[in-house]
């Protein structure tokens, strides 16, 4: 079973990850290679910014047609003989989902990627039920096989090696011992999962896109598993966020230009499915969740982040994500844009994500849909600070030091003692002081700013 | 008793901000020559665009870059079949090559958009074990948006189908470039 998410914060989690100096040096390149792509493919778009612009656009406009849009997708969609159901949270997603599975008598199910069904828990939920969920996306395959959530919403398995993957397929596979070729691993799941395909009673997708004028959806991906699972079973169901909208067909092209280059720098994704209809003799249903979504479009400051297109290039470029790793957040969705999702869901357990970052502000630099992601990170700091998201010590230390700099008299006193202190480092560099465990103490000159002007202005008047 | 559909739709009008009009049509920058960036990109997604040679005919082109397709199954007129119509899943699974007709090539990401009328051309499609692809040369446009506003696309595209670039493909293994996922393991376009 896949294991929970357990109540730890982002900094204690990311200790772990950063112990094993070889693996999180090795994530931080992977991960920025991915990142050059993106550079080198938005390179080749002379007009990048400006499709930024418009998808955003686009945004606003669907957000702030969202109840007349939904309702003319679901319209379209029942025209189009899809049926679409309705399902307020997660508990109700999985319901829905299971009915329909038992009452088609599926107990084999192949599934694409769809982060959707993560938060939802689909794969217990179904598990719990007797149904076997077989998560058909390579990375997706390998974390399932690792009993273990992803831990990138583009690249699932980016954190291991070829090396635990090949001592993973040995197991379950029955791959030689000590073959760790990615080609021979992958030919090895190749032929694995097309026999799950073939033996699959129904097929699960997640939906990229979601066209309001004419009812149908988008899936792409790189390896075809979407559309081998939506083909061959008589079951399709396909499973999106309220926020997966968009208004016009033509719009697509917007947005299709946009997903693949800023997630691997591709300038497409191999298969960019495009479904309208059922094929003949199958069925075709689409589940579409709230699960937190409309409590978003109502918070003015978070709003945008519902433009969100998943492609994962805020992960990539995020100096923290690439060096502590996706498991580090505890949430389904990780990186910036999880740090700012997943507060909304449960602050509790996830106040210390959006102080998980530098505020580089790098995110939203990348972002194809223009959310302005460091800005929603520093509003949730705000929004924590002021409902006990932020701990005791932390609290005293920020009063202590916003007292000291509302006081002049008192932060020149301060700076004084600092100059003196600092000319025994003994006092500093020791376990004690968490700011040394990475990086050296700052030096401290003998006069500071105001003294030297002072002198200078001093010796300006004398001459 | 309320639905679902009326409490998702009621909390959405009661959070949506003031209407913003959406922004029109978008007008994209028309600078690549569409056939040579076309074969560049369909490259980059790690398949080959194909020239016929002087006078070759299409069958014969098929016949000669595929020669070690021994089971073939063509959905195009003019390229014969060698295998029969498989009458199951296993049989499209072993099949070399699937031959299948595009309706439109686009040059800025090499991709060529595929009409599915026959649910039997996709499943060749996805399960062959290598796929080719023939598109008529004067229906090559360059931007996505261009794409979407041809009349083979607006035509077709309210039913099944996709936009194909390249064969399968994944790099979740170390970002090791496989080609051949799920999917073909090879993908030639051939415009005619």
């Amino acid at each position: 079973m896949s294991k929970p998410h357990d109540g730890l914060a982002h900094a204690a989690r990311s200790e772990k990850f950063l112990g094993n100096a070889d693996r999180s040096a090795r994530h931080d390149a992977a991960l920025w290679f991915v990142r050059t792509k993106r550079d080198n493919a938005t390179r080749l778009v002379p007009e990048w910014e400006e499709l930024r612009m418009q998808a955003s656009r686009i945004k606003a406009h669907t957000v702030s047609n969202l109840d007349t849009l939904l309702a003319a997708f679901d319209d379209n969609c029942r025209a189009n003989g899809v049926t679409v159901h309705w399902a307020a949270d997660a508990a109700e997603h999985n319901a829905i989902i299971a009915g329909l599975l038992q009452k088609h008598g599926a107990k084999h199910i192949v599934k694409s990627k769809s982060m959707l069904t993560e938060e939802c828990g689909l794969n217990d939920h179904l598990h719990g039920l007797g149904i076997e969920t077989v998560d058909t996306d390579l990375g997706e395959y390998i974390v399932q096989l690792r009993d273990e959530p992803p831990s990138h919403i583009v690249l699932p398995a980016i954190h291991t090696t070829r090396e635990d993957i090949g001592e993973l397929f040995h197991r379950h596979l029955g791959t030689p011992a000590g073959n760790a070729d990615p080609e021979f691993l992958t030919r090895a799941a190749r032929a694995e999962l097309r026999k799950k395909f073939l033996a699959a009673d129904a097929g699960i997708t997640g939906v990229n896109f979601a066209i309001a004028e004419t009812g149908g959806i988008a899936v792409c991906t790189n390896e075809g598993n979407a559309d081998i699972g939506m083909l061959l079973p008589k079951l399709h169901i396909a499973c999106m966020g309220i926020e997966k909208l968009i208004p016009k067909l033509d719009d697509l092209a917007v947005f299709t230009r946009l997903l693949a280059r800023a997630a691997t720098g591709q300038h497409s994704t191999t298969y960019t499915s495009l479904i309208h209809k059922p094929r003949p003799g199958a069925e075709m249903h689409i589940v579409v969740v709230d699960n937190g979504r409309s409590v978003m479009l109502g918070r003015p400051e978070f709003r945008e982040s519902l433009n969100c297109i998943r492609c994962g290039a805020c992960m990539n470029t995020c100096p923290v994500f690439r060096r502590t790793g996706g498991h580090s957040y505890g949430s389904v969705i990780p990186g910036p844009i999880g740090s700012i999702l997943s507060p909304s869901l449960d602050l509790k357990k996830h106040a210390s994500l959006p102080f998980a970052s530098t505020l580089c502000g790098s995110c939203t630099d990348v972002c194809p849909v223009k959310i302005p992601l460091h800005e929603q990170l520093l509003a949730w700091r705000k929004f924590a600070a002021k409902h006990g998201g932020v701990s005791l010590p932390k609290r005293l230390g920020m009063g202590a030091a916003a007292f000291v700099f509302r006081h002049p008299q008192l932060w020149r006193v301060s700076g004084k003692i600092g100059a003196v202190l600092g000319r025994f480092p003994f006092l500093f560099n020791h376990r004690l002081n968490p700011w040394v465990k990475g990086r050296a103490m700052p030096v401290i000159p003998p006069k500071g700013f105001r003294e030297l002007y002072a002198e200078r202005e001093k010796s300006k008047k004398k001459n | 008793m309320t639905t679902s559909r009326d409490k998702i739709l009621g909390a959405i009008r009661a959070n949506k901000p003031a209407s913003v009009a959406h922004p029109g049509a978008f007008t994209p920058v028309r600078s690549v020559d569409p056939r040579a960036t076309y074969a560049e990109r369909v490259k980059l997604s790690g398949g080959e665009a194909v020239c016929l040679t002087n006078g070759e005919s299409l069958a014969d082109a098929v016949t000669r870059v595929f020669a070690d397709c021994a089971s073939r199954l063509s959905f195009v007129d003019s390229v014969p079949s060698t295998a029969a119509m498989p009458s199951d899943d296993a049989g499209y699974t072993a099949l070399d090559l699937a031959v299948i007709p595009g309706k439109l090539a686009v040059a800025e990401n090499g991709a060529v958009w595929v009409h599915f009328a026959d649910d039997r051309a996709r499943r060749a499609s996805l399960l062959a074990r290598d796929v080719a692809l023939v598109v008529p040369a004067g229906a090559l446009v360059a931007p996505m948006h261009d794409a979407f506003a041809h009349p083979e696309f607006r035509s077709t595209c309210g039913d099944q189908g996709v936009f194909l670039a390249g064969p399968s493909k994944t790099a979740d293994i170390e970002q090791c470039l496989v080609i051949g996922a799920h999917g073909p393991c090879s993908l030639r376009v051939f415009l005619v």
